[in-house]
């Protein structure tokens, strides 16, 4: 039973009509040239747009998802910002990510840097039980060893049953763990 | 979901709006309550002088009150609930960030009720009676104005907020009460209605109305 099925989905400042399927387990990668409509299929999926013509099948899903610009609360102090949303999506915290990718945690948000700023914003789709995960251009910002972590972070989570939509200007990098790749 | 939302909304620039208004509130309500005011004829008219008050706190907390809840919700649609919205779903988000801004809207209305009833008790001689119709109406108006914010303005357009508040001062400010139409369309505080029975049905009637345009629309907006 898929998750999420689209067919022909489109939106009129789009020029692709959208058809997939999304079903458990699944690591599908989106990549292609700028505005072939990558965001614009995630935010279809995510629910946030409608589209004109076509159709999307969809349950109702919880749904982790990384923005393109990390959207995260300026003010707030890292640990108490992950603790919070541990506790609100009621998921035991799993510090071991937090060494791993080596975040400041007593820190506003606002002071981070922009690598530390999207290595936090991806630790945060991390934290629940979600039906689907999705990730808008994850390694923008990141350096060599964090996208080496992050695909090894991504690798144990789809071992752990996670499904995974990531859009990517680099699906050389993610490739290994793909169980589909959409070229738009 | 409120605790998080808590989290991200009471920010520094909330933090400091709370702290300014209410610093502002105590000494709006000391000035209103020690200028011009004659001891003697107060003893004597205390009645009058406590309608006199009354009538000079919605005056002056109306645009007031007004100021602090275009302060406190201008900003409330924010990028970071996307990621929210796609794991509890709309529904719980819409509902949380209204009761956030209610909890907020409630502390400072009763701090406000409690500064202004310690003030006329401490600094005037008048034997306070509370007329608990005058604070109701006028904290309606407070609902009113956050409800009809969180409903219409976004994130692209945030002057339409000051638009909203603008409107609401002038209505109140060039009012006639014998236009009771207006009274219908914009049920916001008057003194002249105060007293009459169904302006607090009207106006519940009317909030609930808003409270489901508010949730008909974010439940079924694009973002």
């Amino acid at each position: 039973m898929p998750l999420i099925q689209l067919n022909e989905a489109k939106k009129h400042y789009c020029a692709t009509a959208f058809t997939l399927t999304i079903k458990p387990h699944d690591f599908i990668l989106i990549s292609g040239k700028n505005g072939t409509g990558k965001t614009t299929l995630l935010e279809l999926i995510l629910g946030f747009k409608k589209p004109d013509t076509g159709i999307i099948k969809k349950k109702t899903l919880k749904i982790n998802y990384l923005p393109e610009v990390a959207a995260l609360p300026n003010e707030a102090v890292v640990s108490h910002y992950l603790l919070t949303l541990a506790k609100v999506k009621r998921d035991p915290f799993d510090d071991g990510f937090l060494h791993l990718f080596q975040i400041p945690l007593f820190k506003k948000i606002c002071e981070l840097s922009k690598g530390n700023r999207q290595k936090l914003a991806i630790l945060t789709t991390l934290i629940g039980k979600p039906d689907l995960v999705v990730l808008d251009e994850p390694l923008s910002g990141l350096d060599d060893k964090s996208i080496t972590e992050l695909l090894d972070v991504l690798k144990k989570k789809k071992e752990a049953g996670f499904s995974f939509v990531v859009s990517t200007h680099q699906p050389e990098r993610l490739q290994t763990l793909a169980t589909q790749l959409v070229i738009l | 979901m409120i605790r998080l939302l808590g989290q991200c909304y009471l920010n520094q620039k909330m933090h400091l709006v709370l702290f300014i208004n209410q610093l502002l509130a105590i000494g709006i309500i000391i000035l209103i309550l020690t200028i011009d005011v004659n001891t003697t004829e107060m003893i004597l008219y205390p009645k009058t002088y406590q309608t006199y008050f009354e009538q000079m706190f919605l005056q002056v907390f109306t645009v007031f009150n007004a100021m602090f809840v275009l302060f406190l919700t201008m900003d409330h649609d924010q990028k970071f609930l996307n990621p929210y919205i796609s794991y509890f779903g709309r529904f719980k988000v819409m509902i949380g960030k209204y009761v956030f801004y209610s909890i907020i809207l409630s502390m400072y209305a009763l701090f406000i009720t409690m500064i202004w009833i310690i003030g006329l008790m401490t600094l005037t001689t008048i034997r306070f009676v509370l007329n608990w119709q005058t604070y109701l109406y006028f904290w309606l108006d407070l609902w009113f104005l956050m409800t009809l914010i969180l409903t219409i303005v976004r994130e692209r357009f945030k002057a339409v907020a000051v638009i909203i508040v603008f409107v609401y001062l002038l209505f109140n400010l060039f009012y006639q009460a014998n236009e009771s139409f207006f009274l219908y369309l914009i049920p916001i505080v008057q003194s002249e209605f105060i007293t009459e029975p169904f302006f607090v049905t009207y106006k519940l009637t009317y909030l609930s109305f808003l409270f489901t345009v508010y949730l008909h629309k974010t439940l079924h907006e694009t973002r």
